[in-house]
């Protein structure tokens, strides 16, 4: 069903640790994966599905490592990229960020890990708060002698531990919402979708049971609320944590659920609902072939005035030979990458309504390079706090424990760019 | 592996060992830290760390299990000294270490502890802990691949885990039974309620594993949901059928349908996982509607599936194919998602490919136009394998399609004056299909075509230009010898492939304008004779004797012109996603479009539900398992949940949305089930 081995390689393909579960592939299989990788690479039909003979690689590379799960029978491959990258995710909790350096550091941990992770090919325990509770760091000295057993494992709730105690019992919710946004050349707006998440920080004592209360429309349809003077939001495919009871949910749209300690994210939805682009951008880009290009950028902030989107970042393309770059900005600095083949215009704080203007120029070689070049997008950077784009709120937070302590919920919302961009012509 | 991990680590070598013994301080766990990682105490340390196996550390301990796994294949005496010790350690208080006991000892492939293992097994399987039973589930698959011969004992234990009512072990018994005994359904029959009901509550792995065997369950289980709205599906088969003939086919089939109960259940209580954050959950759950709920409700799936597409690359890459298998089948589904299939300059080719492949199966008359202003900006792009893609592509959508069939072959037409070579080349190619299955009039193209001959060079660019010249060279009659005359100049550099071209063109000629050409075909025929290439070679033997009448040449070369200037069928553009669906979604095998090793297939709907009685368990213990012994009592708000929420579930739900048939079919369904009882018909449980 699922893998047989799973093998960590650095970026030349040598194994770095192994850890084979079935015993069925022979070990000496991998040595086939890197050559069938640089072949298909150069064929230009690389596929994350590689296969010697009988044997499938399942691959996934992350920084500079790969991760190859090898298996010979028919296996859920969605079951076995989704392993992988939940692997991934172990080890950067375990070693902040995972790359050569820190799977060579830690050895013993990783072969532990990848030992808790995977039983048989089939994936076990791969919650890393849970793992953290009886993996322990090495450079954490261990307790000799004492055999605590973590209970978590064989509980019905695995994502919590018994037994947790806080002096001040908060919790934490960031509503974050990223706009996806595809506009072609003309200035019509292909896509435009909203991705949110709703993460929680939670420093709870005890085993707390949670209620979150959203503008869900339909919540509010079902309970007879939506009245005029409640802005409600539809929400579209909602996604959630497994501590989220989804049949309760799919009852009577309660968000109910017991969370784990510490950071985790709650539940993601999507809207597509139509909405005005945040920033929208005008550009002109006038190519006068063997001398210059000229590059007019106009941006426009089309939300509310009273808000603020920091950290603006517009990047605009252009041509790989310019050179000897100028600009002009009516606010913000603007910055040439070469190495990107774009001017990145960064403003530090854009309020609502506003218009702002770049003027760039380059000279062109007036010797021209032969292949054609294809004409990038602009792509836009921003975060605007205290605001979200679908007008989702949190209306209440209910923190039930038995014993009966308050508990202070803290919300804040923020939006910002996703993969937004803007075609040129 | 063992030699190259070796010097991996030596590189870092005697670092590794001092660091580790002097932040570890105990003897024996330098031992651990310094040896696993360097890999070179295979042979010479074994029997001092299986000492250590007895420590009363679990650190120690746990790195002593992590090292016998790994080298107790190649020192198979030595492991056995270790074995008591884990037999004593089956019988700890401690649940876990009883746990990871057996897990170990199943893990050490030694066929010698066959029956240790066996023993320990059935052992593990009546334990008080649900962990326990979990890993002895995950050991029956060990057995098995180290000893085939136990099947027969090793299907009694998962025959009696089957009916363990823990959220745990339920994903690891049904991956233990798929191993070892998919064929035995019949032991799915008494827990095929429950399993439904604890779904929702089994961890995210365990979910994917149950959805799958309960997707081929039901195939063989329940009768086709499909039939009742075939007429939906024949409505995509309207062009080729008339009216008359569907109507009456599906007067024949309109027999009552209802659904079976059970079948229902797992329908909507796989619902709900849609919304999990899991990828591979949400796909088993898509296959699962798409392989057995009826054709009205499959809908629902899509959404959850363009969502997923905003998850990493690799996962993408199966979705895509997923969904373009499916799109294919039903256009409807998807056709409301068609944006999000658009192309991003960032995303990698692989992905780029597949949602060119999808958007060519949403394409119909309505949205065609703005798909064909998309694909223009395509061709633009800088990669240039996707923008051969995107021609292709409109080359398919043009065929399929006959309204924009001209406005393809002008946009590609003009797309010959592109500067860049490649696209020019797919375009030829492309046109030169299209063409082919349009014999009408069109010389102009042909005309342009021959010029571009000059400035092309991609051989298989030009060896399309020279057969759609072949053949119609009696429409461009000027044009054609012309070209002969040119291609007789460079024969000697062609492609392989131009110069089999030019040999058939040259035939071709021949046969229909031998007072132009005959000097010329015979000069290629020469150079075609002393050709490196056999199969040039081959082809000018072949073209000699059929086409130049000499005393040898038998009764062909009379039809020589048939032969050569004969109607070909012209080529069907088809998606390479055309015969994937018979493979279950969401498999490897799907993936590979062919049969991976263990394949289980997919059974066709049987004709006649076999009985469903079977799936009926005894009444007191349909009761005791909504509300499992022991958690109802405690006051524990998080345990009690998941007791009783399934009774809530059942009561509310049904009120509420469609639930209402179904309620109403359960209760008739309980009714039976106490007929039955009292009938004494059950079968006794084991």
């Amino acid at each position: 069903m699922s893998a047989s081995a799973v093998f960590i390689l650095d970026v030349k393909g040598k194994p770095l640790i192994s850890r084979n579960y079935k015993g069925d592939v022979a070990m000496s299989e991998i040595e086939h994966f890197m050559p069938l990788l640089m072949q298909r690479e150069e064929e230009g039909a690389l596929a994350p599905l590689l296969s010697h003979g009988r044997v499938h690689f399942l691959w996934i590379k992350h920084s500079n490592l790969y991760l190859v799960a090898t298996t010979l029978k028919n296996a859920n491959a969605s079951l076995v990229y989704s392993f992988l990258y939940k692997t991934v995710e172990v080890f950067s909790e375990y070693f902040k960020e995972l790359e050569e350096e820190s799977i060579r550091d830690n050895f013993v941990i990783v072969y532990e890990l990848l030992d808790e992770l995977m039983d048989f090919g089939f994936p076990q325990t791969t919650d890393s708060k849970i793992l953290q509770e009886y993996i322990t760091q090495q450079g954490n000295k261990l307790e000799t002698g004492k055999s605590r057993v973590p209970p978590t494992v064989t509980n019905a709730v695995s994502w919590r531990s018994e037994g947790i105690k806080y002096k001040k019992n908060e919790v934490f919710i960031d509503v974050i919402e990223s706009v996806n946004l595809l506009v072609n050349a003309n200035g019509s707006v292909l896509l435009s979708e909203i991705v949110g998440t709703i993460k929680l920080k939670v420093f709870l004592s005890g085993m707390p049971e949670l209620r979150l209360g959203l503008n869900d429309r339909v919540l509010f349809e079902l309970t007879g609320l939506s009245g005029s003077k409640n802005k409600s939001v539809e929400l579209e495919d909602v996604k959630f944590h497994q501590c989220v009871r989804l049949s309760r949910f799919d009852n009577d749209r309660t968000i109910s659920f017991i969370p784990p300690d510490g950071d985790f994210e709650l539940m993601s939805y999507r809207l597509s609902t139509q909405v005005k682009p945040l920033i929208w951008i005008e550009s002109v880009i006038e190519k006068f072939s063997h001398s210059r290009v000229e590059i007019m950028v106009k941006a426009k902030g089309q939300f509310k005035k009273q808000s603020v989107a920091n950290g603006v970042e517009i990047s605009v393309p252009v041509p790989s030979d310019a050179d000897s770059p100028r600009f002009k900005t009516s606010v913000g600095s603007a910055k040439y990458v070469p190495e990107k083949n774009v001017v990145i215009w960064s403003i530090k704080s854009f309020p609502g309504g506003k218009e702002y203007l770049m003027r760039a120029h380059f000279g062109l070689p007036s010797v021209e390079k032969e292949e054609v070049e294809g004409r990038p997008p602009i792509g836009v950077k921003f975060e605007i706090p205290y605001f979200t784009v679908s007008g989702i709120q949190v209306r209440y937070m209910k923190i039930i424990e038995k014993s009966g302590y308050q508990a202070l919920p803290w919300v804040r919302y923020i939006t910002q760019s996703g993969d937004y961009q803007l075609r040129t012509s | 592996i063992y030699l190259i991990e070796r010097e991996t680590a030596r590189e870092r070598g005697n670092t590794a060992g001092e660091v580790g013994e002097e932040e570890a301080g105990s003897q024996q766990r330098s031992l651990m830290w310094g040896s696993i990682p360097e890999g070179k105490n295979a042979s010479e340390l074994f029997p001092a760390v299986v000492k250590n196996v007895a420590s009363k550390n679990i650190e120690i301990k746990k790195l002593v299990y992590v090292y016998l796994v790994r080298y107790a294949e190649e020192q198979q005496d030595l492991a056995l000294l270790s074995i008591s010790t884990f037999q004593r350690a089956l019988k700890d208080p401690n649940q876990l270490i009883r746990a990871s006991a057996l897990r170990v000892l199943s893990s050490i492939r030694v066929p010698i502890i066959v029956p240790i293992m066996m023993l320990a097994i059935k052992e593990a399987s009546a334990d008080l802990s649900p962990y326990v039973r979990k890993n002895a589930a995950h050991a029956i698959q060990k057995l098995y691949s180290l000893d085939p011969e136990q099947k027969e004992m090793l299907i009694e234990v998962i025959e009696k885990l089957l009916k363990d009512k823990s959220t745990l072990v339920a994903g690891s018994v049904v991956m233990a039974f798929e191993e070892v005994c998919p064929d035995r359904i019949d032991l799915i029959h008494k827990n095929y309620r429950k399993l439904c009901n604890l779904l929702v509550d089994v961890e995210e792995w365990g979910q994917v594993v149950i959805i799958h065997m309960l997707t081929r369950y039901a195939r063989t289980q329940f009768v086709s949901p499909w039939k009742e709205d075939d007429g939906l599906e024949d409505n995509e088969k309207n062009f080729y059928e008339s009216d008359d003939e569907q109507k009456e086919k599906t007067d024949q089939r309109k027999k009552p349908y209802t659904m079976d109960p059970d079948h229902r259940l797992l329908i909507r209580n796989t619902k709900p996982l849609l919304q999990s954050r899991n990828a591979a959950v949400v796909m088993a759950v898509a296959q699962l509607y798409w392989h057995i709920s009826p054709k009205s409700e499959v809908g629902i799936i899509s959404k959850s599936l363009v969502r997923l597409l905003r998850s990493n690359r690799e996962v993408q890459y199966i979705v895509l194919q997923n969904i373009a298998t499916m799109s294919i089948q039903r256009k409807g589904m998807f056709e409301p998602y068609l944006k999000s299939f658009y192309v991003r300059s960032t995303d990698p080719t692989m992905i780029k490919t597949l949602k060119l492949e999808i958007l060519t199966n949403l394409a119909n008359e309505a949205n065609i136009s703005t798909l064909l202003r998309e694909f223009q900006t395509y061709v633009k792009s800088q990669d240039k394998q996707f923008a051969a893609a995107t021609i292709q592509t409109i080359g398919r959508c043009a065929t399929n399609i006959s309204e924009v069939t001209d406005t393809c072959l002008n946009g590609l037409v003009c797309l010959l004056s592109n500067r860049d070579e490649i696209v020019v080349a797919e375009s030829v190619v492309v046109i030169k299909k299209l063409l082919q299955m349009q014999p009408a009039q069109h010389g102009e193209i042909i005309k342009h075509m021959a010029k571009l001959l000059d400035s092309i060079t991609v051989p298989v660019a030009r060896a399309s230009i020279l057969w759609l010249i072949g053949e119609n060279c009696e429409r461009v009659p000027k044009i054609a010898p012309d070209v002969l005359r040119k291609m007789a100049k460079s024969f000697t550099s062609e492609d392989d492939l131009v110069k089999l071209q030019i040999l058939n063109l040259g035939a071709k000629l021949y046969l229909t304008n031998s007072r132009q050409t005959k000097l010329l075909t015979q000069y290629i025929l020469n150079l075609g004779k002393y050709d490196q290439n056999y199969d040039i070679r081959d082809r000018t033997r072949f073209i000699r004797q059929l086409i130049v009448p000499n005393e040898k040449s038998g009764a062909l070369s009379k039809y020589a012109k048939k032969i050569f200037l004969a109607q070909k069928p012209a080529p069907l553009l088809e998606s390479p996603f055309k015969d994937r669906d018979h493979f279950q979604l969401g498999t490897l095998s799907h993936t590979l479009n062919t049969k991976a090793t263990g394949y289980l297939e997919l059974s066709n709907w049987p004709e006649v539900a076999p009985d469903p009685s079977v799936r009926n368990v005894e009444v007191i213990e349909l009761a005791k398992e909504w509300t499992p012994a022991g958690k109802a009592k405690k006051e524990n708000p998080a345990k009690k949940f998941y007791s009783e929420s399934e009774e809530e579930e059942d009561s509310s739900d049904s009120s509420s949305d469609s639930g209402e048939v179904y309620n109403s079919l359960k209760k008739l369904c309980s009714l039976q089930l106490i007929c039955y009882a009292s009938n004494n018909t059950v079968r006794p449980s084991t």
